[in-house]
């Protein structure tokens, strides 16, 4: 069997997010505490700010440009207005960052550089033991039950943290790259169309659950592709369940996106049982196939002496022996 | 932009993901061919930049990438910030890794900081202001200013538009329909000048004074003009030449023509190691046809200081397809044609020329008297038996040079007085190797070649056997002349195997 190691390890370095950003994530968020903590009000409702998302989970992928900004006010509860507290926290930010702040739905956008990097900044209220950020929907903002939605972000990077010690390859833990390889092959074949990452992420969560093996990221990613596809077949009738929560994952996606994400996942994994039968060149190029690409070429890159049709050609290498010492030809 | 595309799909992707882990990353609307990421701290105290582009360019991995780099005020950076590491032509290939890259720029730096090496001029080849256009201006300073040139001076110059790309630069002030310029003296050129600021900075305020005045003319709708800017970088002489032309918005955009001298210095740069010794020598030509003409011209290329041509015939168009001179000069005497060949590719060289058939003595003895060698292409074995005897009475160096067998071999002879065996004596010699005359096919065929019209039959020896001969002549008579004497005084190639031995097999045939 082909499994192409040193190809897998580079392309989940092609799908890493830039190491600079993950600096810039960090500083960003240090910035945004920082200015929050000079509210008296948000002070007073006892602001704390956590890294959350992909980031925090380290599942992101190139280019890695939302960065979230998990808001929790320590002294309130899901008795409090979400209008208030989103007022609060949006006026704060509009006012320090002008045209850079962008009020969401329920959150603030603040554009951080031109080349898209921007950070989220989501308000989130104590719900018992778990915490609630506001509806979706403003209309329900003033008195539903339903204006807060309970979440718990910090859990579900315990629990990636939790699901990554095993199954490892060369010593490396191995769920979360096949979230990453996941949620590249969603991106490249599926682009904007729901669901997303996330939920993806979820559903390879869930297969880890019920047990993956392999020695290589080839074969685990190869059965990955296969569960996740079962399991999306599945999801009508048995649900998605957010593990950090414990309930059916909210919102519930249209059922047509999913089995199109289904049908898709099936197909990829048909093309990875094949690259795992296949020779060095024919495997490279059905896991080319597999993973796509982003802004930074092919996912997957092609093994030495292997082109881009799956055929072996000669490579080029370097002639350092001799260096820029060999004699010029003239002509 | 197009996307790179290469003999080695497998090694720019591996290149790239090296690219990545180092903190590069395309360059938006780039397709992957600019990819900038953290400066090399080699860079520490040349640049304020933070970050550095690597550019790959067509022919990857076997071309080298550009560098660029912002706010590098040293020698081998253009105004763009564009730093040259290899030379155009170097084999190395060690751009294809990482480290390559980074060890190829900390030597660089290091040598920014400590001054080039003469050899580092090769790495300039496009550097100079950022808008450069593909325009020879060709100007040959000695006829601008025939006095010399001093820092400071300036002086009037007009430019003729010869084609769309070459402009000769002429002194004082040209027709209607040239450019109007100046040539400008500014000194020390190092680093060169980027850009006007940088060039202001090295001009006199008289100099910047009239070169604002051109501008001035320029930007108020006149027509463009040139400059050329004269300097010193490393003791040697460096030239800049911009044309200032108006743009649409009525500013003037300033492009950097590609500088072309044309005196002989600059000229014989190219003409191998003996120039300098062979300007001193005269050389007489016998028969300027396919080999002559050849021959003649590669003497005058490589530095020969006088050639005397002696011929008769009229340059035929047929002949003109082994010919160093082409069809503009038909019907010329080849003497003549060879003359403007050679006075268009070596003007250090003079030239007298005798358009006439020699067969007698007297004439001989006189055009050889004071010749430090004489020539023979002639191809007529009867002229070589007389220019031998001449040549043994006369004690002048001669070289014979002849195709035989269609092509098939060709041989330089060698009678330096004193020490080599007269030619008229080797043929019943047995240390000389007889050509063969064959029997059949290319003999006859020899014989049967006539063009219409002409009673000369046409030997159909191939171009490409004419060109090596040539050179060998050329060679075996430069040898001589600088008194190495390497070749020995008969040297025969075979260039296509004939069936007698030794000329069955391809290349040298060893003396019996």
């Amino acid at each position: 069997m082909e499994t192409l190691p040193g190809q897998f390890a580079d392309a989940l370095t092609r799908i890493e997010v830039n190491g600079t950003k993950h600096a810039r994530a960090i500083a960003a968020h240090l910035e945004v505490r920082a200015l929050l903590e000079t509210s008296g009000q948000l002070n007073e409702w006892g602001v704390d700010t956590v890294l959350i998302g992909s980031y925090k989970r380290n599942t992101g992928i190139h280019p890695g440009n939302d960065v979230d900004v998990f808001t929790k006010f320590t002294k309130l509860d899901t008795d409090a207005s979400p209008a208030e507290v989103f007022g609060q926290v949006c006026g704060l930010l509009t006012s320090h960052y002008r045209d850079r702040a962008e009020p969401q739905a329920r959150s603030v956008k603040i554009r951080f550089s031109d080349d898209g990097f921007s950070v989220d900044v989501v308000p989130a209220v104590r719900s018992n033991n778990q915490w609630a950020i506001p509806a979706h929907e403003r209309e329900v903002w003033d008195g539903s039950s339903a204006r807060w939605v309970v979440t718990d972000p910090e859990r579900l990077s315990e629990l990636t943290m939790e699901a990554n010690k095993k199954p490892q390859v060369n010593g490396q833990g191995a769920y979360v790259p096949v979230v990453k390889l996941m949620r590249q092959a969603r991106k490249h074949h599926r682009g904007d169309a729901r669901p997303r990452g996330l939920y993806i992420e979820l559903a390879t969560y869930d297969a880890f659950r019920n047990g993956m093996t392999g020695d290589s990221f080839a074969e685990l990613f190869a059965a990955t592709l296969s569960a996740v596809a079962g399991r999306l077949g599945t999801v009508d009738t048995l649900p998605l369940i957010d593990p950090a929560l414990g309930t059916a994952y909210q919102p519930v996606p249209d059922p047509d996106d999913v089995a199109a994400t289904a049908d898709l996942f099936s197909n990829l994994a048909e093309t990875a049982a094949r690259a795992l039968k296949a020779d060095r060149c024919q495997a490279a190029f059905l896991w080319r196939q597999v993973m796509g690409h982003n802004d930074r070429g092919a996912v997957f890159p092609l093994p030495p002496g292997c082109d881009e049709t799956g055929k072996e050609v000669p490579a080029v290498t370097a002639n350092r022996g001799r260096g820029s010492n060999e004699a010029r030809g003239f002509g | 932009m197009a996307e790179l595309v290469t003999l080695d799909q497998a090694a720019l992707e591996r290149f790239a993901t090296e690219l990545i882990v180092a903190g590069f990353e395309p360059v938006a609307d780039s397709d992957r061919r600019c990819w900038q990421g953290p400066i090399s701290s080699a860079f520490t105290g040349l640049t304020s930049a933070t970050t550095m582009r690597l550019l790959l360019r067509d022919g990857w991995p076997f071309r080298h990438p550009h560098l660029q780099v912002s706010g590098l005020n040293v020698e081998h950076v253009n105004d763009e910030g564009l730093v040259c590491l290899w030379q155009e032509d170097d084999n190395s290939r060690t751009w294809m890794y990482l480290d390559g890259v980074m060890s190829r720029i900390e030597s660089w730096c290091e040598r920014a900081r400590v001054g080039f090496r003469q050899a580092d001029h090769a790495l300039d080849a496009y550097i100079g202001f950022t808008t450069t256009v593909a325009i020879l201006a060709e100007f040959d300073l000695d006829v601008l200013k025939p006095t010399g040139m001093r820092d400071g001076q300036s002086g009037r110059l007009h430019g003729i538009q010869r084609h769309p790309s070459l402009i000769e630069l002429r002194p004082g002030t040209g027709p209607a329909g040239s450019y109007r310029g100046q040539w400008l003296h500014a000194g020390e050129f190092a680093p060169p000048p980027r850009n006007l600021d940088e060039l202001r900075s090295l001009l006199t305020s008289a100099q910047n004074g009239g070169l604002n005045k051109s501008i001035s003319r320029v930007a108020s709708g006149g027509e463009a003009e040139v400059a050329l800017i004269i300097g010193r970088r490393h003791d040697r002489r460096d030239t800049l030449v911009l044309r200032l032309c108006p743009d649409e918005a009525g500013r003037v955009r300033v492009e950097s023509l590609e500088p072309a001298p044309t005196d002989c210095a600059t000229l014989a740069l190219r003409a191998g190691p003996d120039a300098a010794e062979l300007g001193t020598k005269r050389v007489l030509c016998f028969g300027l046809g396919a080999i002559g003409s050849h021959v003649a011209l590669l003497l005058s290329e490589s530095g020969v200081g006088q050639l005397h041509l002696v011929d008769g015939e009229l340059l035929r168009p047929g002949n003109v397809v082994r010919h160093a001179a082409g069809r503009d000069a038909d019907g010329l005497p080849k003497v003549c044609a060879v003359e403007t060949a050679i006075r268009a590719h070596a003007p250090w060289t003079s030239i007298a020329v005798t358009n006439k058939v020699v067969w007698d003595t007297p004439t001989f003895t006189e055009l050889m008297k004071g010749e430090d060698l004489v020539i023979d292409t002639t191809g007529a074995s009867p002229i070589v038996e007389i220019l031998s005897r001449i040549a043994e009475q006369t004690g002048v160096s001669l070289i014979s040079a002849s195709l035989y067998r269609g092509g098939a071999v060709g041989r330089v002879r060698r009678q330096l007085p004193g020490s080599d065996t007269s030619i008229y004596l080797r043929g019943e010699d047995e240390r000389y190797t007889v050509i063969p005359s064959g029997s059949d096919h290319d003999g006859d065929l020899e014989a049967k070649l006539l063009e219409p019209g002409c009673s000369s039959p046409i030997n159909n020896a191939p171009p490409s056997a004419v060109a090596a001969l040539s050179a060998l002549a050329a060679q075996v008579a430069i040898d001589a002349l600088t008194g190495r004497m390497r070749y020995s005084d008969e040297v025969i190639d075979a260039y296509e195997p004939l069936d007698e031995p030794p000329f069955d097999r391809f290349g040298r045939v060893e003396r019996n």
